[in-house]
């Protein structure tokens, strides 16, 4: 029954999202009285927004209880969950299918309608036509989205006859962080749409002011924060789970999240700058559209099945087209949008900037930003029309996209940390001389150390070179603390990603009890004692595993899992973090013979031993960047009166 | 908001931390690290595990993973460049076994991001010159 | 201005070649799972063989070996504990009575008295057994997982090659590459 009421909360949820963005509009076109009182914040459309909002999560809970209670007949819970699944990850199956996932979608398009009706600052914002039209596209965009999960992807669905246990779900996936990384991502990922209903919006009404600005800001800022702890949160657990040591995989579905945040930070810089150029303005509301139609997009490659990846979800060819109809309308109406109000502008107001500028810099950083997305693009849909035309296969990975990207991020880099000498509109020579040839020499003395250092490595020269000068860069910056924490972030996020993935040090040998392994000598070796071989048996698996002594201290202990009903096999690698480097260990068997290898008494094992430099700092320089991120939020005056006090 | 004196001592901080750490994360590597070792590194990153979506065989756990890592070993330690190797290894297996495609099959993806760079110039300089 | 109909043109463009690909081919995943062998020629190689599997006496098979045949030549690699291999069995048996072609095995991975048994059980579709233990041979022929077969013409120049079981289809699809079809298999 109870599933039953969730979907008819969701058919309700679908006739209010038709209401406001059909009623809405009529409050700024019409002339009585009735139709003045049909604004954003009015005593209608407030509690019509929340009424949406509530409607959805409650949906949200019947589908969820549904899950806990292990309620069979519903399909969805079928054919995702398990009687015998810990509770975290019942209520995590939620969203860990393609239907639920939709639901979490809507669930958060209607969040940030309900946001958008609520969150106006100045009382000039609340009764402007700006944030009514904006609530009424959102509306309408949550009423698209409900449409295609209430048509296609129905979550509430019945199972019958009602199966005695469900077909579980991958072990893989039960992981802390995968529990709350789609969450957080759909916050980033849809929480775009406020961004785009809003620029939409001011495009219709042909007024881009800097009222506009401020909203798409905030949005923005918000959608991003939570869009960079999703993917982090995504990359940790690849990290930690999954035992093949690296943390991003240029995988299509990793790629359908990072196109949307590179569009949103480079969004983030242009609306900074908004005021002062109107070029820049143009590029603003350009990068906003495109950011959330990114997000549209990786949807669609995501979910229809076009493209094959580890994350995908079961597919379905309907589906995918009727998603691409969805994407292809929502986007092209914005992009024509766009077009039309462009070129009917007239283009005065055209402050002119000289590239040394804090406007220069940004600019750049907008179109470098912009040539990475447009890569990244590139090679995820590049196998897709390699082989349609020619019928053969092609895989793009790290090493492509290392080799491509890294040019455009150096020369970021660069920008950003010759930041502090620039001003806005207009910088001193002197003051650009003075902060390069205090910091340049800093910054090279640092690459050459660390090129003597760790055995010639050009690669770890030039990412702490460049890394060094874009720190102490941020750490110049004055004004905004969140710009400069960010930035800093950003910094230690290129050394930390440089150092760990190619400068790894790596040793694969067969070991019996009482061999030991060792990656360096010197000050800081790394040696590791096979001390035994053991079989375990766990709640729904059997595991192989050993146990090491790193260095007579610590112990690790990498396993394999082989789970009892599906006959997965899992690696679980053991990881010893210090700030310095990561050791992550894994076993890996050359063995297909044996289906079950726990049973099998082993005497040796083979094993993958990995040093992984400053691995630490990747994970801190992410944390460091988001948090710069939500010191933006804050609002300027109440920082700066916190911080006097 | 950083006064002038927050900032210098956050530089301070900074410098004297980062100066330290990657110094300390690339140590001295022992005998067998050797050129040979390093070669064989970034050879494995650039072969795609050939069961597996898109993995490296420096990463995958597959038995085939494990046996093309032992036969690549093998023939680098006799001598053999990692060019060679790779077309030892598209012989047998087709292009499609490189993670990073060639430029003669994938001519646009290379071509992509000189493209992307020259438009940004070009963008820039319109701008910048319209301004003045 | 004429720009700022840049983007909508581009993602018009691509969008419509993403959904013609889509419309025209929904699941492409089939050739994603394991990259087939693209060897021309047979590769040189020399494993021991099993030449008498009743007895357990062991030979040598190598290229030279094949090529002696003068025959064309089925080259399939397999295991005992491959579960596809036993659902290909039937139609290599069958493979084994055309007497226009040599059907050999390349047991990968295995051990002999696994294969020995697995053959008595089952029945000997080969003339010769390789045994390639340490993938000396899978290396050389490109395998990427088993069951995969080969069909060579009568220079040893690959002709066909099949991963994955074999069905009535691909057999006869190979056999007509190496031009080995029979009455019963056209």
């Amino acid at each position: 029954m109870s599933i039953e009421i969730g979907h008819y909360a969701l058919v309700l949820a679908l006739c209010i999202a038709i209401a406001l963005a059909t009623l809405l509009p009529l409050g700024l076109l019409g002339k009585n009285a009735f139709c003045r009182h049909l604004t954003a914040t009015s005593s209608l459309a407030r509690p019509l927004a929340s009424a949406m909002f509530i409607l959805c999560l409650f949906a949200s809970a019947m589908l969820i209880r549904a899950f806990l209670l292990s309620d069979f007949s519903a399909l969805l819970v079928w054919q995702n969950s398990h009687s015998s699944k810990p509770m975290l990850y019942k209520f995590a199956a939620m969203w860990g299918n393609h239907e639920g996932s939709m639901l979490l979608w809507v669930l958060v398009l209607s969040l940030f309608a309900m946001l958008i009706a609520f969150f106006t600052k100045s009382q000039h914002a609340k009764q402007s036509p700006l944030t009514t039209l904006t609530l009424s596209i959102q509306s309408a965009i949550c009423a698209l989205f409900l449409a295609f999960t209430l048509f296609f992807s129905n979550p509430f669905a019945r199972a019958y006859p009602v199966a005695a246990d469900g077909m579980g779900l991958n072990p893989i996936l039960q992981h802390p962080a995968l529990a709350i990384h789609p969450p957080l991502l759909y916050l980033g990922y849809v929480g775009l749409s406020a961004a785009f209903s809003t620029t939409i919006a001011a495009l219709i009404l042909n007024n881009i002011s800097n009222e506009w600005a401020r909203a798409t800001r905030f949005w923005t800022l918000l959608a991003w924060v939570f869009l960079a702890a999703g993917i982090t949160l995504g990359a940790w657990w690849a990290y930690e789970e999954l035992g093949w040591g690296g943390f991003w995989f240029w995988d299509p579905v990793e790629n359908a999240s990072l196109m949307p945040w590179l569009l949103a930070t480079a969004a983030l810089h242009a609306l900074m700058s908004f005021i002062k150029t109107a070029r820049i303005r143009a590029w603003a509301i350009l990068l906003v559209l495109l950011a959330f139609s990114a997000s549209m997009l990786g949807t669609f490659l995501v979910r229809s099945g076009i493209l094959v990846s580890v994350h995908s979800f079961a597919s379905d060819p309907l589906r995918g087209i009727v998603i691409l109809l969805c994407v292809t309308i929502v986007t092209a109406s914005a992009l024509a949008l766009f077009a039309w109000r462009k070129n009917t502008e007239n283009s005065t107001n055209l402050k002119p900037f000289p590239l040394l500028s804090r406007e220069g810099a940004q600019f750049i950083n907008i179109l470098l930003l912009s040539c990475c997305c447009a890569l990244v693009m590139l090679a995820t849909l590049y196998p897709l029309f390699f082989e349609f035309f020619t019928k053969r296969s092609i895989a793009i990975g790290p090493p492509y996209y290392t080799a491509v990207l890294t040019p455009f991020f150096l020369v970021i880099v660069t920008a950003l940390g010759i930041l502090p000498a620039l001003g806005w509109r207009r910088s001193s020579r002197k003051q650009i001389i003075r902060h390069a040839s205090i910091v340049a020499p800093i910054a090279t003395g640092s690459g050459i150390a660390v090129f003597l250092v760790a055995n010639y490595s050009a690669s770890a020269a030039i990412a702490v070179a460049f890394g060094i000068w874009a720190l102490i860069g941020a750490a110049r910056t004055k004004g905004a603390p969140g710009v400069a924490c960010a930035h800093a972030g950003i910094a230690i996020l290129l050394i930390a990603c440089a150092s760990a993935s190619l400068n790894d040090v790596e040793k694969f040998r067969t070991m019996r009890v009482g061999n030991t392994i060792t990656l360096n000598k010197g000050t800081s070796s790394t040696k590791l004692e096979l001390k035994n071989i053991f079989t375990k048996q766990g709640s729904n698996y059997n595991e192989l595993g050993a146990r090491f002594q790193l260095n007579s201290k610590n112990t690790l202990t990498p396993a394999i899992r082989t789970y009892i009903p599906s006959g997965i096999k899992t690696t679980e690698a053991s990881i010893n973090r210090t700030i310095l480097r990561d050791i992550y260990v894994t076993i890996a068997t050359l063995d297909e013979r044996s289906s079950d290898s726990s049973t099998k008494n082993r005497d040796t094992i083979s094993v993958r031993v990995r040093k992984k430099p400053l691995m630490f700092w990747v994970w801190a320089g992410a944390a460091i960047t988001i948090f710069g991120g939500i010191l933006s939020l804050i609002p300027r005056n109440l920082l700066k009166r916190r911080l006097q006090q | 908001m950083l006064g002038k004196i927050n900032a210098a001592q956050l530089v301070l901080v900074f410098l004297s931390a980062t100066l330290l750490f990657p110094t300390q994360a690339f140590t001295q590597s022992d005998e067998s690290q050797t050129d040979t070792d390093q070669r064989l590194q970034s050879l494995y990153r650039q072969v795609r595990c050939p069961v597996c979506p898109a993995q490296p065989i420096s990463e995958s756990e597959a038995p085939l993973s494990q046996i093309l890592r032992q036969e690549l070993a093998k023939k680098v330690k006799t001598g053999m460049t990692n060019k060679d190797a790779i077309e030892w290894l598209v012989e047998r297996y087709g292009e499609e076994i490189l993670l990073r495609p060639r430029f003669n099959s994938a001519m646009l993806l290379w071509l992509a991001p000189i493209a992307c760079a020259a438009i940004a110039i070009l963008a820039l300089r319109t701008i910048i010159n319209q301004a003045k | 201005m004429r720009t700022s109909f840049i983007p909508i043109i581009a993602f018009v463009t691509i969008i419509g070649a993403l959904g013609y690909i889509f419309i025209s081919e929904p699941s492409n995943n089939a050739n994603r799972d394991s990259i087939k062998s693209k060897i021309k020629s047979m590769p040189n190689f020399r494993i021991q063989a099993l030449v008498e599997t009743s007895s357990g006496s062991m030979g040598i098979m190598s290229d030279t070996t094949i090529r002696a045949t003068g025959k064309p030549t089925v080259v399939n690699f397999f295991a005992s504990w491959c579960q596809p291999c036993l659902a290909e069995h039937p139609l290599l048996m069958e493979m084994a009575l055309n007497n226009q072609i040599q059907v050999f095995g390349i047991a990968w991975n295995d051990n002999s008295e696994a294969i020995q048994a697995w053959i008595a059980k089952h029945g000997n579709p080969f003339f010769l057994v390789g045994i390639d233990n340490e993938s000396i041979a899978g290396i050389e022929w490109g395998i990427a997982g088993i069951p995969e077969t080969f069909f060579l013409d009568k220079k040893g120049n690959v002709q066909f090659v099949h991963i994955g079981p074999l069905s009535r289809e691909t057999m006869q699809n190979g056999l007509q590459a190496i031009k080995a079809t029979t009455p019963e298999n056209p």
